[in-house]
């Protein structure tokens, strides 16, 4: 199997099957050329991350925080943006193994 | 030999394992909720781990320091730099859409590195390790039935260890050996609790089959829902058995992601074309005899993915990481002496039995207060006893660990004394009257001796009593004029009975050699 190219139907089919979403042909065609634009935008871009060397170059970055526990969101909070909710979780249409 | 015998005998089991160890941490791998277990769901969880925009992940420095520590343990090809990408996939356990992990530039081994390598303890095989990564668990889901589920994300953003190893192992004994040596290697590391009931170290077993003597490797199906030992061990056998029943009947297995389901009894196939099921006849034939029927079956999953599924790419929001050779340095000095390492010392060095040598090393803390009683003096094999015997059956009854053990090594030092000393207490009655109030009364033993007034019967009593013991058992004197030393054990039975167990089993002994050297003399 080769790289999944969003500009091919097959591709667009493989990319619809991971992120779980139900295209009909007309769908399928109008994000198959929605990506291809997005697409050549990105590689008119210069590559954005330089290599390992590249980055690690320079006065070092304090970059790591101490294993301290911070509060948390009240729970209330942390389920504010939640569609629907049922025993203090989210919750969600089942997903079952193998789909 | 048997037919089921025969039939495996012709083939090879292949596995490779790759284990999830939840890191032993306090707060997660990117923000500062709590690591726990259980608990009311959503409670430890904020906009980092919940993946609301506009937040940044901040990378753990002692999750960053364990990863390291356990690669390095392995003897692993470790980096000087390190660097996260996402991994990309839809699950409702998966706020953010994606998964940190590490793909290309992981902490040890991977791309051709070398990945270090695990001696098994029992069989003293080596098996290679592929790589360590660091990455975040996802939330758990509970099915509710309904056609819904919940999301719980407590555990969204914990840290994990992934170690994968080569297809190095060859039966299920190995697969067992390879749990539990990597088990005592994660305690003696303490970066995991190790705790598989409550997930936080996850085994999933790769498992291909072969036919014997040939170099090539099968195509391989990985089991997953794993949660405990005997499952692994379960589901690896069951898995040997359905291929080898496929490649009998001239099918061949597929790469798969299959669960393991650990009560249904009957192979279940749905979702395989059956060209590519296993002859449920032959299976069960080929099932290793259980008593009460064998019980478990992997069920096919999902076709396995390739890693370009995921559309890996480096993860933008975490810079790459440096590690600097003197902190490689500090982390390999800092590693503890490995249970193997430690166990054939105490076999070798110390003369120990090899089962105490492994109880030993087995559970973590227990080596530490036998190596503070041979500081003090205390010989190996005293210690050794000590502490798997009286102290590990008094920690397991109250439900501690060697670290909240009531009793201190110094005391447990002061109780051996006590026995050697030539004061007249046996070790039966140390252990029957000064123990239990060292363990209940936070006593000294020399104190509860002191408070309870408790002695051993005087050595004219044991002289008095084992002279009329000899007497009142010729038998036992007849064997033991005729070289028979286990006679002996009646007469100590009868002086110990007269004196109410409070005679010192020595005395007794030395007592019985003068009356024998006598009974010679005068023959």
């Amino acid at each position: 199997m080769t790289e999944l190219d969003p500009r091919t139907p097959e591709g667009i089919a493989a990319l619809a099957r991971l992120a779980r979403l139900a295209l009909d042909p007309e769908e399928a065609r109008a994000f198959g050329d929605h990506m291809g634009r997005m697409l050549r935008w990105i590689e008119s871009l210069p590559p954005a991350r330089p290599d390992l060397g590249e980055a690690l170059a320079g006065p070092p970055r304090r970059t790591l925080r101490a294993d301290r526990v911070r509060p948390s969101l009240p729970p209330e909070e942390s389920l504010a943006g939640a569609p629907e909710r049922a025993a203090g979780g989210f919750r969600v249409p089942a997903v079952l193994p193998g789909e | 030999m048997s037919a089921r015998a025969q039939i495996l005998g012709r083939y090879e089991l292949v596995v490779g394992m790759e284990v999830h160890a939840q890191l032993a941490t306090q707060s997660k791998l990117f923000c500062g909720c709590a690591v726990g277990f259980g608990g009311p769901p959503n409670t430890r969880t904020c906009p980092v781990c919940l993946g609301h925009p506009g937040t940044l992940p901040v990378l753990n420095a002692e999750a960053f320091a364990m990863v390291h520590r356990i690669a390095l343990a392995f003897g692993a090809d470790v980096r000087d730099a390190t660097e996260f990408d996402r991994k990309n996939y839809f699950y409702p356990d998966l706020p953010k859409g994606y998964q940190i992990s590490q793909l290309h530039h992981n902490v040890g081994g991977g791309d051709g590195r070398e990945g270090g390598r695990l001696q098994l303890l029992r069989s003293g095989k080596f098996v290679r390790m592929h790589n360590v990564h660091l990455e975040e668990d996802a939330g758990k889901l509970l099915h509710l039935g309904d056609g819904g589920s919940v999301v719980d994300l407590n555990r969204a953003g914990t840290p994990l260890a992934e170690i994968v190893t080569y297809p190095d192992l060859r039966s299920v004994e190995e697969v067992d050996d390879f749990m539990d040596t990597l088990t005592e290697v994660l305690l003696a590391l303490e970066v995991c609790r190790c705790r598989m009931q409550e997930g936080n170290l996850r085994f999933e077993a790769s498992v291909s089959v072969r036919p014997r003597g040939a170099e090539f490797l099968g195509p391989r199906t990985e089991i997953k829902n794993l949660n405990s030992y005997a499952a692994v061990r379960r589901a690896v056998a069951y898995e040997f058995a359905r291929q080898v029943a496929l490649l009998e009947a001239g099918a061949s297995p597929r790469q798969e992601t299959r669960l393991w389901d650990p009560e249904e009894a009957v192979p279940y196939e749905q979702g395989v074309p059956p060209a590519r099921r296993a002859d449920p006849a032959l299976l069960a034939s080929l099932l290793p005899e259980v008593e009460g029927g064998w019980r478990g079956r992997t069920q096919f999953m999902r076709a396995k993915e390739d890693a370009h599924d995921y559309r890996y790419f480096p993860e933008p929001d975490l810079p790459p990481y440096a590690v600097a050779p003197e902190q490689l340095d500090a982390w390999r000095t800092s590693l503890p002496e490995l249970p193997g390492a430690r166990r054939a010392r105490y076999a070798e060095e110390l003369g120990l039995p090899q089962k105490a040598a492994e109880a030993l090393t087995r559970e973590r803390g227990l080596a530490a207060v036998f190596e503070q009683l041979l500081a003090l003096e205390v010989p190996a094999a005293a210690a050794a006893n000590y502490v798997l015997n009286p102290l590990q059956a008094a920690l397991k009854e109250r439900g501690l660990s060697p670290a909240e053990s009531p009793v201190s090594p110094e005391r447990l030092a002061e109780l051996h004394s006590l026995i050697e000393e030539d004061n007249g207490l046996s070790r039966d009655l140390v252990f029957k009257q000064v123990w239990p109030r060292v363990l209940d009364e936070g006593l000294s033993p020399r104190e509860a001796v002191a408070k309870y007034g408790i002695e051993g019967a005087s050595s004219d009593a044991v002289v008095a009593a084992t002279d009329a013991a000899w007497a009142e058992n010729p038998r036992a004197v007849r064997d033991l004029l005729a070289g028979k030393k286990k006679a002996a054990g009646a007469i100590v039975g009868a002086v110990m009975k007269r004196l109410r167990g409070q005679a010192d089993p020595r005395a007794i002994h030395a007592r019985i050699a003068e009356l024998l050297a006598q009974t010679r003399g005068e023959d």
